[in-house]
């Protein structure tokens, strides 16, 4: 049972929309918008961070030399008094810029950096630093006098910058995504649109409407397509009419001479006193019936496969069910068996009702011929339709099944008849969408005819 | 009864005039659709017997003008088409009946007079009483000879089948098809123990026999020998 399963990832309901051509080519559209999108803004994103930094440690450089500059003149003094100007003029638009002085011995001479970050100033490493809540790109190099200095700038107006930027390219990706999604499905869903057409028309040349074609317009692939089927589908229905016109001269070409031989028979019977004779021409009219059925039995078979035309109207199954359980209720209980039924009431179906109540008919025929007396006989119908015939009887075994179900095919039990008849229910059942199921009744036969999945 | 057969094949022709004429029914024998149409148009016709696969013109479409036409006549199609699916055909074109070729002559005169008293309104009676068995078609009861006949729904409607056509033969083929609605023939002898059945309950105490089997025919409900 399917319940008693691990849940599933994708719900049956959603799969169905999931193995669409539209909505798989749309989401593959989609996605690989997305990815070249994606691409693209994190190395854009890398190029302008990676430049900003440049210009900011040219900018902190700059500013190194000229203070450097003025050490040279006036030494620590100067480069102390340099620095306090610098802090004093403060333009908003730039990056807060720090200082910070140290003498030989490490004392702190000028600048607002509080704690200096490691940053080796022998070999004037720069490197990203904390000060305070802030974050910092800094130099740190040693004058010529053995004094230390740090230069450095706020690196927020960086972070902000690229913050908008990576806000303003996922927007642009999500809407590049969105737009890649719905084209490709709009194009895919037409094209889907266009293929379930072809899909529909050859389901309803399958049912019998054998007037269906695709018709297309335009001068595209699928258009071709639609040509193409439409012009094999004319030439099945040529060949069907043919079949169909030969088969029917056949049976009268056929039927018309043996209809003779038997008026011929019977006329001599009437003519002839001769108890022996008469029993012989019986015989041989019994011999003509027999071919005359047998060849209709094939005919039948014959026009299934073909699919020649079968009107689709719908009909009380259950009715013709329960007429049939009456016509065949009195013959099981001369047969000695137990038969009963259980038919749901209402349950219809599309189709046609007399090769359905053969079926059932031809079912219930093997059941009487077959089935020993003593057994139980059960018809059994079900909204679906489901239509199960199932005895108690010696059932038929397993290296069997095949065998009875195929043309001519007898069981070793063998009875009267032509053999056509479970052959002529397998094609009846397929014809109205239905298969037909041979199953082991423990002990016993059950014949399930029903929808292919259930 | 007057009858109007339309049949190309001459040998089959000739044959249903000598069966018929054994019966007193009387037989117009033409050969072409056109032929029969025209004819059928005058009146004077009281059954119109017709060939499916007809020259110059299909069956079908045979029936089909003649019914607009305006010819009400029952239409009894014979045919070497006998498949049961080309017989529902048939019947959904407007035929009254359809028999297939060969067939039995005493199964195409029992059906011959059926449709014969089915087009005289015997049919929608309310009452139907034959010799001593009497049967009440609203109330859906049947008595003999004053006992009352414990039937089931089917059994009823197979003794007024009988009923209506009592004193002729019924066929199988005519059971299947007016009381259980079916137009194929199953292949085991159902009908015949429904048959078997209903004469059970029918002469359980009775004097007399009243449902006769026609050997390979079919069967007949005895001609009315006395009222009760």
């Amino acid at each position: 049972m399917a319940i008693a399963c691990a849940p599933r990832r994708i719900g049956p309901e959603l799969r169905p929309f999931l193995s669409s051509i539209a909505t798989r080519q749309a989401l593959l559209t989609a996605c690989l918008t997305l990815a070249a999108v994606a691409m693209f803004a994190l190395s854009a994103l890398a190029a302008v961070e990676a430049s900003l930094r440049a210009d900011l440690l040219h900018t902190i450089d700059t500013d190194i030399a000229g203070l450097a500059d003025g050490a040279a003149r006036g030494g620590t003094d100067e480069l102390a008094a340099r620095i306090g100007d610098r802090l004093a003029v403060q333009s908003e638009e730039s990056a807060a810029p720090y200082y910070l002085l140290q003498d030989v011995v490490g004392r702190r001479l000028a600048g607002n950096i509080g704690m200096p970050p490691p940053i080796d100033a022998g070999r004037s490493e720069f490197a990203d630093a904390t000060i305070g809540t802030d974050r910092a790109l800094i130099r740190a190099t040693r004058l010529s006098h053995g004094a230390i200095l740090m230069v450095g700038r706020s690196l927020r107006p960086t972070e902000k910058l690229i913050a908008t930027l990576r806000l303003r390219l996922g927007l642009l990706a999500g809407c590049a995504f969105a737009a890649a999604l719905a084209a490709g499905w709009w194009t895919s869903a037409r094209l889907a649109g266009r293929v379930g057409a072809v899909n529909r028309i050859f389901r309803r040349f399958e049912e019998g409407d054998r007037a269906a074609r695709v018709a297309p317009r335009g001068r595209d692939e699928l258009a071709m397509l639609g040509e193409h089927v439409d012009r094999h589908l004319s030439q099945i229905d040529m060949l069907l009419a043919f079949q169909q016109g030969i088969s029917d001269n056949v049976a009268h070409e056929l039927r018309t001479p043996l209809a003779h031989l038997d008026m011929r028979l019977r006329r001599t019977i009437e003519q002839t006193a001769d108890p022996a004779l008469t029993a012989d021409l019986e015989n041989a009219r019994g011999d003509v019936r027999s071919i005359v059925s047998l060849f209709d039995a094939l005919l039948d078979i014959a026009h299934g496969e073909a699919g020649a035309r079968m009107p689709r109207t719908s009909f009380d199954l259950s009715e013709l069910a329960g007429s049939l359980a009456e016509l065949y209720a009195p013959s099981a209980e001369e047969a000695g068996l137990d038969f009963s039924t259980r038919i749901a009431p209402d349950v219809t179906m599309t189709g046609e009702p007399m090769q359905i109540g053969r079926m059932i008919a031809n079912l219930l025929d093997n059941a009487l011929k077959f089935v020993p007396a003593g057994a139980r006989l059960r018809l059994s119908v079900a909204p679906g339709p489901i239509i199960v015939v199932e005895d108690s009887g010696p059932g038929i075994a397993p290296d069997e099944r095949e065998l009875v179900m195929r043309r001519f095919g007898r069981g070793r039990s063998s009875a009267a008849g032509h053999g056509l008849g479970l052959a002529l229910v397998k094609l009846v059942a397929a014809r109205h969408g239905l298969v037909l199921r041979l199953e082991d009744a423990a002990p016993g036969a059950r014949f399930i005819i029903a929808q292919r999945d259930s | 009864m007057h009858v109007l057969l339309i049949e190309d094949d001459l040998l089959t022709a000739s044959a249903i005039q000598e069966v018929l004429a054994r019966e007193a029914i009387t037989v117009e024998p033409v050969d072409t659709a056109e032929a029969g149409v025209q004819r059928a148009g005058l009146g004077d016709i009281d059954v119109i017997v017709m060939d499916r696969m007809l020259p110059g013109m299909d069956g079908l479409e045979a029936v089909a003008r003649l019914r607009s036409a305006g010819v009400e006549k029952p239409i009894l199609m014979l045919s070497a088409l006998g498949r049961a699916e080309q017989r529902v055909e048939g019947l959904e074109h407007g035929a009254d009946d359809y028999l297939a070729k060969p067939f039995e002559p005493n199964e195409l005169v029992a059906r011959l007079r059926a449709l014969h008293r089915r087009a005289g309104a015997l049919a929608n009676q309310p009452i139907l009483i034959h010799g001593d068995i009497e049967l009440n078609v609203k109330a859906r009861t049947a008595h003999r000879a004053g006992r009352h006949l414990g039937l089931s729904p089917k059994e009823f409607e197979l003794l007024k089948y009988l009923m209506e056509n009592a004193g002729e033969i019924v066929t199988r083929q005519m059971l299947l098809l007016h009381v259980w609605k079916l137009s194929f023939d199953p292949q085991t002898n159902v009908v015949d123990v429904n048959l078997v059945r209903l004469r059970r309950k029918l002469e359980e105490g009775a004097a007399q026999a009243c449902l006769e089997t026609v050997r390979g025919h079919g069967y007949r409900l005895r001609a009315a020998s006395h009222r009760p």
